[in-house]
């Protein structure tokens, strides 16, 4: 059977791994090369890494840097962060990577969906949709240039019609807050969902990796600050909740 | 000497880094000067829709650098696509909006075909376990272990005899082939940590 998935994700910014709170104060927690060592030991069934630099639009990790940073892993590797071009998805996949995560790029320019795709293959493409809970509605948190709203219903059926890949789902309210993922976002959309789903922000105990992975649709569950402020590793964790996940042990 | 093909769109730093792991002498295919006689296998890297890859294996007349080095009997691997391009025609070329749909290597009878299976998600991106008929490529590999696979599409071989594996859970799914000295996996050896360099390591050492 397939299995679901551990992810740690590595945000990087000036070249340092970083921690941030909600997308915002960010706190160096330490060397990138040393933690891309030590996630490709402890049995992570991938790794995802996000350019936040580029993400804020203040310029992209030199690709030469990445390629060191990756050269040692034998992980499956996604990356994300500012992506707006067929150029950039060829690079990244050439240095190494298996997916790259477009978010606002594909905002700014839906058309991108079906280029990538017709290049690279719909498995190698995911959409990132990051979601804040606005005045008690769920909305994307990223806008257009021109501040035009988009519905987040509309949003995804787009997306899965143009045949993208996978679907990252992040919840800035709970990114990096460690007080469990936003299941009542994920209910909200769930009906809607028909490719695989990934999910993202605010996992602070082992049970919220089993909470969310229980769900048919959710293949994948990303987590940051419960790998570096706790004990807790991705092997840890699959030796927990083995018995009620299908995992890859 | 291993010719790496280089199809533009492949993953091919990761299977840099592991040849030089493995001490392995290599060449990219878009290598100036590179001798034929010099080549003892071919590796075919993943990643690419169909139609993009078959446009660009021609664009670089790889297609029938391949085609000779194969009939001189020289062992091939094909990953992911490199395993879906042996076929003649693949259901992406169509479903892609390509005013014309190309083909592939035509080494292999059969057809690719769009994962509809119900038990299989779609994009069948994850772990998976194989079970494994006994193979030159897969010794001292253990029968159900887990690969890591990303794809959408599969192998439909009209000869069910080459077929090397299959995932536990649904066997139309084809994970691997060989026909003589074609051997092609679905999944990604290259990203699948031991096992994967285990089969990476029987086909540079023990195939080629």
């Amino acid at each position: 059977m397939l299995k679901k998935r551990i992810i740690p994700v590595l945000l990087i910014s000036n070249d340092l791994l970083v921690k941030t709170k909600k997308f915002n104060s960010d706190r160096v927690i330490g060397n990138i090369i040393q933690s891309i060592k030590v996630f490709n030991k402890r049995e992570s069934d991938e790794l995802t890494i996000i350019d936040l630099d580029a993400s804020r639009g203040r310029g992209k990790i030199e690709i030469h840097f990445l390629k060191e940073i990756i050269s040692e892993c034998t992980l499956p590797l996604s990356i994300g962060g500012g992506i707006n071009s067929r150029d950039e998805v060829k690079e990244l996949l050439n240095i190494g990577f298996d997916k790259v995560i477009i978010n606002k790029g594909f905002l700014e320019n839906p058309k991108l969906i079906n280029h990538t795709v017709k290049i690279f293959g719909s498995q190698s493409i995911t959409i990132g949709i990051d979601i804040i809970k606005d005045r008690g509605k769920f909305k994307i948190f990223n806008k257009r240039n021109n501040n035009e709203d988009i519905d987040l219903i509309e949003w995804i059926k787009f997306v899965q019609d143009q045949n993208v890949g996978e679907i990252l789902l992040t919840s800035v309210d709970n990114e990096g807050m460690m007080n469990g993922y936003n299941y009542d976002l994920l209910d909200y959309i769930y009906k809607y969902i028909n490719k695989p789903i990934i999910i993202n922000g605010g996992c602070g105990k082992i049970k919220d990796f089993e909470k969310i992975l229980v769900k048919k649709k959710v293949m994948g569950a990303c987590a940051s600050s419960i790998f570096f402020y706790t004990q807790i590793t991705p092997h840890s964790v699959k030796q927990k909740i083995r018995k009620k996940v299908n995992l890859r042990v | 000497m291993i010719l790496l093909i280089k199809s533009e769109t492949a993953n091919l730093g990761a299977w840099i880094n592991i040849l030089k792991k493995l001490e392995l002498k290599f060449v990219l295919s878009d290598q100036k000067n590179w001798d034929v006689g010099s080549i003892s296998g071919i590796i075919f890297p993943g990643i690419g829709n169909f139609n993009k890859v078959a446009e660009n294996i021609k664009r670089f007349n790889l297609d029938k650098k391949i085609l000779f080095l194969v009939k001189k009997n020289i062992p091939y691997l094909g990953i992911c696509v490199g395993m879906q391009i042996l076929f003649k025609e693949s259901e992406e070329s169509e479903k892609s909006n390509y005013h014309k749909p190309l083909k592939g290597l035509n080494l292999i009878k059969g057809k690719v075909l769009k994962i509809s299976e119900k038990n299989i998600v779609c994009p069948h991106n994850g772990w998976n376990n194989i079970q494994i008929k006994k193979n030159l490529l897969f010794q001292d590999i253990k029968d159900n272990s887990d690969f890591y696979f990303n794809h959408s599409y599969y192998c439909n071989c009209e000869n069910k005899k080459i077929i090397t594996s299959t995932l536990k859970d649904n066997q139309n799914i084809v994970s691997s082939i060989n026909q003589k000295n074609i051997f092609a996996v679905q999944f990604h050896p290259e990203k699948s940590m031991g096992v994967g360099i285990k089969l990476i390591e029987n086909f540079v050492k023990k195939i080629c």
